[in-house]
């Protein structure tokens, strides 16, 4: 698709943002499946009408559209045509003595603005990508075809990393020989693992990954969150503060989790800086405080050793008093009375 | 471990409602909670019921076990399906179709006050008789909950037996656990070597714990 066609279409439907009625067909025609329960916690989440939510998966469309097919110059000038990104703080980037985070939440043109700075930092210093494989997560296909597409020459200096074992290898050697990684830490693949962060009005499950590969590595993170721009088609990104990560001697586990849990804080405060007020271009925005039996807030310090002795009596908590394995148990039903 | 087979009113080895002479008048009906009760089993108004029966009149798990024991009535009327609270259904059950937790109350009234279990399986029903061996009475009870399924919206408690599945339970403890561990992170985020943050993170990390020991029939 043209850019300038889908620049105008994007531009033509803005009206649809003040829509606040639930249209089937254009959800239909969107293929965005929405439950009533889902409009209302869009509603509530948001604060948009729900037309706001239409347009940005309208602009989602047409971006994938726009790319999908296209050869690596067509989509190069697409993101000229549409980046209006100011990049003096990359600057950053490229001058650091150590290994860079990027870190970056599935907010708004994520996509295009990860593409966009890796294609500009990568002239100068190797950057990993970091992201789910497709395998486990069919959303990230589009990574690797872009990737694929534009990054296939070893000179672009840009990898693709997935998230597994050798993978996470990779981006701590990279990290550790200066290089920059991007990476997503508002997604998680084991929710066991996370640890829930006040974010935007509720808690929020993130993992602490790239606190510990940061501390690690003894890189530093740069908060990094994609922005909608103007009424067409354009994205630019908002740089944070960038965040440095202790890197004094710690001694166990225990100290190691708290530190990492502070580092990620700080990282999703400055996401919050940037997202709050346009939730509606969140990519988790329908989990985002969904689940009521999750608490809004964290306990207060004067609570901690209540709630610590809490969850002791709580029966949850309790060893089961036996154990039976009956699989293989032959039993059989008499026959009724 | 014991096998039951296929009989009229008892498990083959002889044992039966009339069998040993020291059950012959207590029996216990497991019965599932819904708004009639099943033909050819007796009143609750004629028994003890043991959870909210369909007159709504209701006796905790606790309770009713205590009035059990004190009056060893001749008739209990249980529902299983009610007992899915984790203070009360802490007997963890692995089969191949089911991992979840049962209260103990069927155990103790077969082997400890000496009842005979009439368990309903839908259009059958499972006779133990006392002293049967912990996993034959295992077996009925989740015999029984499976069959409630067959029941459909009839079955009033098909909406809380989600309590009782292992896999959810695990994820509500790994809920509160990750909740106040987050909740300790964050109030030391500024002292990490605090002896206090230490001393909460090993208590969590021991009550954590205590859900995976086990104790093994």
């Amino acid at each position: 698709m043209n850019v300038r066609f889908a620049q105008m279409l994007t531009w033509l439907a803005q009206p649809l943002k003040a829509l606040d009625v639930r249209s089937q067909t254009i959800e239909r025609w969107l293929e965005l499946p929405l439950s009533c329960d889902d409009v209302a916690h869009l509603r509530e989440r948001t604060g948009c009408a729900l037309g706001a939510y239409y347009h940005w998966y309208l602009q989602k469309m047409l971006v994938a559209t726009a790319i999908k097919g296209a050869s690596a110059d067509r989509a190069r000038a697409f993101l000229a045509a549409t980046d209006r990104t100011d990049y003096s703080p990359a600057q950053a980037l490229l001058d650091s003595p150590t290994g860079v985070i990027v870190a970056i939440p599935h907010h708004a043109h994520y996509i295009l603005t990860m593409t966009a700075l890796a294609m500009r930092v990568g002239k100068t210093r190797k950057v990993n990508v970091f992201y789910a494989s497709p395998k486990t997560n069919q959303g990230n296909a589009v990574f690797d075809q872009l990737h694929s597409m534009l990054f296939s020459d070893p000179a672009s200096g840009v990898d693709v990393i997935h998230n597994t074992r050798q993978g996470l290898a990779k981006a701590i050697k990279g990290l550790k020989r200066g290089e920059v990684v991007f990476i997503m830490p508002d997604a998680y693949a084991d929710v066991a693992a996370t640890m829930m962060y006040p974010f935007c009005g509720a808690l929020q499950n993130a993992m602490q990954g790239t606190a510990a590969m940061a501390r690690k590595t003894e890189a530093w993170i740069q908060p990094l969150v994609s922005k909608v721009e103007g009424n067409g088609l354009a994205f630019g990104a908002r740089f944070g503060a960038p965040i440095e990560v202790p890197s004094n001697a710690l001694d166990g586990e225990d100290q190691e989790r708290i530190v990492d849990y502070a580092v990620m804080r700080k990282v999703f405060s400055a996401f919050e800086e940037s997202m709050a007020g346009e939730l509606v271009l969140w990519q988790n925005i329908l989990q985002h405080g969904r689940d009521t039996k999750m608490p809004a807030h964290l306990a207060p310090f004067d609570d901690l050793t209540r709630e610590v002795e809490h969850l002791g009596l709580d029966p949850l908590f309790r060893a089961p008093d036996l154990v039976v394995d009956l699989r293989g148990f032959g039993g059989a039903v008499t026959r009724s009375a | 471990m014991a096998m039951l087979e296929s009989a009229d009113l008892c498990v083959p080895d002889g044992r039966g409602l009339d069998g040993d002479g020291t059950s012959t008048d207590r029996v216990a009906y497991l019965l599932p909670t819904q708004l009639q009760r099943p033909s050819h089993y007796p009143s609750e108004k004629s028994s003890v019921c043991i959870g909210r029966g369909i007159d709504n009149a209701s006796l905790c798990a606790a309770k009713g076990l205590r009035m059990v024991g004190e009056t060893l009535p001749s008739c209990v009327v249980i529902h299983p399906d009610q007992l899915t609270d984790p203070a009360v259904a802490n007997v963890l059950v692995q089969t191949d179709e089911f991992e979840g937790y049962i209260s103990p109350i069927e155990i103790l009234l077969n082997r400890k006050y000496g009842y005979a279990l009439d368990i309903w399986v839908g259009d059958q029903r499972i006779k133990l008789p006392v002293n049967s061996s912990v996993e034959e009475v295992v077996w009925g009870v989740v015999r029984h909950l499976i069959s409630c399924r067959t029941l459909g919206d009839g079955w009033l408690e098909a909406h809380t037996q989600r309590l009782r599945m292992a896999k959810v339970r695990e994820r509500l403890r790994d809920r509160k656990g990750r909740f106040v561990a987050s909740s300790i992170a964050a109030a030391f985020a500024m002292e990490p070597s605090a002896p206090s943050a230490q001393r909460l993170l090993q208590d969590l990390a021991r009550i954590r714990g205590l859900a995976t020991m086990r104790v093994t029939a």
